[in-house]
């Protein structure tokens, strides 16, 4: 779907490629498949993830609505699912996955598990994968089934929920994991332990104030080679 | 440049061979890092972009981090043939990931045309030109980060090489000590990224 996105209109491109074959079979005048290909240059975006949902229910409104229609229709369903899927993939299951990944690996790796960076890695695309191949390829028939039906089956999924105990289970991986390092590896004993973990607690602070990481990357920077001068001051 | 290459072809996944996360900074830095010899470090510094790059996330035209550009650049750099030590290389990536950003604009931008093609030659009573438009699409993209990942990064870890030799001790001990503190943004930037979700989910 984003192959050929572009900024003015999006994945209009994308989509209409994987329309075809559904324009090829609903039309069987070239005018009117050349029609319903025009209707579709138009701006278009949604989530990569939930295209498949998309795709299958304009498919079922070109067979069966008329054209003022589905432009209307498709725009509203893409924002619409642009919204459950961008807070569900990129909000929650992506940052999740990498928490997941971190934690595993940080515990295979104080096994002295040579390949801890393999589980690290077939781990966060097994994690990620599994569920939204199942979207991707489950949103098209649904699509097409349910029409116009399918925003009201899609409330019964309760992403919202879903979403964020999704995003409170990759947390508290995401908290273990340093969490794991600092305890059992760091170089730290005593009240010394807190201080990485006041550290953190300073990243995250910061990041809610607008700090971008590469911002905080040059204050470390910075900060280590001011130190280092005051140390090195007669 | 073989490892460059292919790293340039696995960031394709972002948006074109099949969105699996194959382009992710910890899946390629994991690759990389197997490739040139070195898996743990490889890894290691694809789980720090994985976290640094979670800052923004891409919706609409907002275009983050390249963590994927950022990793490939700063495990060619110091794992490649100049071998440029890891405390240089790793802001080297960074900026490499940053400055990818209005590259990536750019490559996006001069897609804008296809629409208007399209319409044209559908006007006209032609077919989609779809072969042409992946095509040269897809050749373009691929071109351009690979063009970035092997001169790019070869002219860089020559200068670097260069720089940090010349470098005063306490440049050197800066970037040691700021890439020594880097899990820490990472876990932060990591955590931050989870709790404001739950913030506004609530």
């Amino acid at each position: 779907m984003q192959a050929l996105w572009s900024p003015a209109t999006m994945q209009n491109l994308g989509l209409l490629y994987a329309l075809e074959p559904a324009l090829k079979r609903t039309y069987s005048t070239v005018e009117e498949r050349r029609d319903a290909a025009m209707r579709h240059l138009s701006y278009f975006n949604t989530n990569p993830y939930m295209g498949g949902f998309v795709l299958g229910f304009v498919a079922r409104l070109e067979e069966s609505s008329d054209d003022s229609r589905i432009e209307k229709l498709k725009k509203a369903m893409g924002a619409a699912l642009a919204a459950v899927g961008d807070a569900s993939v990129w909000g929650s299951l992506q940052p999740a996955c990498a928490g997941f990944a971190a934690l595993a690996a940080v515990i295979a790796w104080s096994m002295d598990f040579a390949w801890a960076a393999l589980v690290c890695a077939v781990l966060y695309l097994l994690l990620f994968n599994i569920p939204t191949l199942w979207i991707r390829w489950r949103g098209i028939s649904m699509g097409y089934e349910l029409g116009e039906t399918l925003p009201i089956a899609l409330q019964e999924w309760h992403w919202q929920n879903k979403a964020r105990w999704i995003r409170r289970a990759g947390l508290a991986c995401a908290v273990l994991a340093p969490a794991y390092l600092i305890v059992r590896e760091s170089r730290f004993i005593g009240a010394y332990a807190l201080i990485p973990a006041v550290a953190i607690l300073a990243v995250v602070v910061l990041r809610r104030r607008g700090f971008s990481s590469a911002a905080l990357y040059g204050l470390c920077f910075a900060a280590a080679v001011g130190f280092q001068g005051v140390i090195l001051l007669p | 440049m073989y490892a460059g290459t292919g790293a340039a072809l696995l960031s394709l996944d972002r948006t074109w061979i099949g969105q699996w996360m194959l382009s992710r900074p910890v899946i390629l830095g994991t690759a990389l890092g197997w490739v040139l010899g070195d898996l743990p470090v490889g890894w290691w510094i694809g789980l720090l972009f994985e976290a640094l790059s979670l800052d923004a996330e891409p919706v609409g035209g907002v275009i983050p981090l390249n963590g994927t550009i950022a990793t490939a650049a700063t495990l060619l750099i110091a794992l490649g043939g100049t071998r440029v030590p890891l405390a240089a290389a790793f802001p080297a990536g960074l900026a490499f990931g940053l400055l990818y950003r209005p590259v990536e604009e750019k490559i996006r931008r001069r897609r804008d045309a296809w629409t208007g093609q399209f319409a044209s030659v559908l006007r006209e009573g032609g077919s989609a030109p779809w072969g042409k438009a992946f095509t040269v699409s897809f050749l373009e993209e691929f071109a351009i980060a690979a063009l970035v990942l092997t001169a790019g990064v070869a002219a860089s870890s020559i200068l670097l090489q260069f720089l940090w030799g010349w470098a005063p001790t306490i440049i050197r001990t800066g970037f040691e000590d700021a890439l020594s503190a880097t899990p820490l943004i990472a876990a932060g930037a990591l955590i931050s990224c989870l709790l404001r979700k739950d913030r506004l989910g609530k």
